[in-house]
């Protein structure tokens, strides 16, 4: 039970102090008030924490660094002008993905899309229609060179399903965390996330094959 | 149900995304379909790729970057929140005596103005005043004769005396009242008002004689004039003093 207050703020803390949940245990929380109170330093630590989150995110779905880097810039710097707006720590991974996923998708429609030809457009052509290789994948390409393939495969896919994917198969995001970041239902995200995996093991095949 | 629709549940049957019921619709099909297992196979091979780029990490430097810029933005927007404060707290300290003559001058402006609106339409005559409630009457009733031409009104002043005979009106229906009210028989639909001269013991309605030398003259009583209205409870009593100038 949440004892009564005028504030806000003291109202949860108090809530929180009732349920067992721990309030300076978590350092995003006590990090939230002293950057709040005009603390920069405590600010920096905010950016340290999640900055991995942030700029890998950022990555996986622009393809490349600057731009990830100017997204990640971004990110961090509408979470300082909106800090009065959390409270605790608990909702921040969420909104960060959210916000991450927002500015990336604007900085997509900004620029100039350097991929001429899509998955969609491999599969509408029918040239990814051929059988599809029994030659094991992981086993004939070293790690940088999967790695390529992948971003290469999600710089191709769709807006919605490369975010979906990315959320669910490289960040580990429950589908019901990728619905809430992504604003769409979990039918929606399933049905973007088998279509992205289907079109990725396509093209993934399909290089390999070239390769060989 | 082809091997197509059995593909896009098995892309999701691979990462479990599959609700029980499903999944054992897939994996029954499985059993039986060799294409599907190949399928899945390579699926599961495709699925293994992406997630090596889960493990992959960044140059340090690369979010060294991203922080300093960020670090640079936050102390520059800090630094000019506050030059924004060091620039208005001594402004607003040395414009203080300023503020507060121009409060002084706007408050004494509207004195006067509220004065001069005040002043305008009442001159002599106010609205709560007994002697300026009869004379609105005879406006709304033409029968009315006005008891003395030096007592009539100047337009200006009607509409406010309108609401003023309203007011004594509803403010008179006291008992104390009613003992100045007129016979029943003496009342008329239209309002009218009576002139009642002056009750003297001892009068034979001779000329006035002026009063000896030696004695002062003692002032007159009050003219009383009666307005009776439609409403037989309201009856409005004037009394006008009489000056009495001796040569």
């Amino acid at each position: 039970m949440a004892k009564e207050s005028g504030e806000g703020i003291l109202m949860i803390e108090d809530a929180r102090l009732d349920s067992g949940a721990p309030i300076d245990n978590d350092p995003t929380a006590v990090w939230l008030r002293q950057a709040k109170a005009g603390d920069a330093s405590a600010f920096e630590k905010i950016i340290v924490l999640h900055q991995r989150q942030v700029l890998t995110t950022s990555l996986r779905l622009l393809g490349d660094l600057k731009d990830a880097q100017d997204a990640a810039q971004e990110v961090f710097l509408r979470l300082y002008k909106y800090l009065h707006r959390f409270q605790d720590g608990r909702e921040f991974p969420p909104w960060l993905y959210r916000v991450t996923v927002n500015v990336c998708r604007d900085a997509q429609r900004r620029r100039q899309r350097t991929a001429t030809l899509s998955l969609d457009d491999l599969v509408e052509s029918g040239e990814m229609r051929e059988p599809a290789s029994s030659t094991d994948l992981e086993a004939e390409l070293t790690l940088a060179e999967k790695r390529g393939l992948v971003k290469e495969a999600l710089k191709r896919l769709p807006e919605k399903e490369r975010a979906a994917v990315v959320l669910r198969d490289i960040e580990g995001l429950s589908t019901r965390e990728v619905a809430g970041i992504l604003g769409s239902s979990e039918v929606t995200v399933r049905s973007q996330v088998s279509s992205a995996r289907m079109k990725m093991k396509l093209f993934l095949e399909r290089r390999l094959k070239r390769r060989s | 149900m082809n091997c197509n629709s059995f593909e896009e549940w098995i892309a999701l049957y691979v990462e479990g995304d599959l609700n029980p019921s499903r999944a054992r619709h897939v994996e029954s099909h499985l059993e039986s379909c060799g294409s599907c297992q190949r399928f899945l196979r390579d699926l599961k091979a495709s699925q293994a790729i992406v997630k090596e780029l889960a493990a992959e990490s960044l140059d340090p430097a690369s979010f060294d970057v991203v922080r300093e810029r960020v670090m640079q933005e936050v102390n520059r927007r800090q630094a000019a929140r506050s030059a924004w404060w060091r620039f208005l707290l001594p402004s607003v300290a040395q414009w203080r005596p300023a503020w507060v003559a121009a409060m002084v001058v706007l408050v004494v402006l509207g004195f006067l103005f509220q004065w001069q609106l005040w002043r305008r339409p009442t001159g002599s005559a106010r609205p709560d005043s007994t002697v300026g409630v009869s004379p609105a009457v005879p406006k709304e009733n033409p029968g009315i004769s006005s008891p003395n031409p030096s007592q009539k009104m100047t337009p200006s002043l009607e509409p406010r005396l309108e609401v003023a005979t309203r007011q004594f009106a509803v403010h008179h229906k006291s008992p104390l009242r009613q003992e100045l009210l007129l016979p029943a028989g003496d009342q008329s639909d239209a309002v009218t008002a009576e002139f009642e001269p002056p009750i003297e013991q001892g009068s034979n309605l001779e000329p006035e004689q002026p009063p000896p030398a030696d004695v002062p003259a003692e002032p007159p009583p009050p003219l009383v004039i009666k307005l009776v209205t439609d409403d037989p409870n309201i009856v409005i009593v004037w009394l006008v003093d009489q000056e009495v100038h001796h040569n």
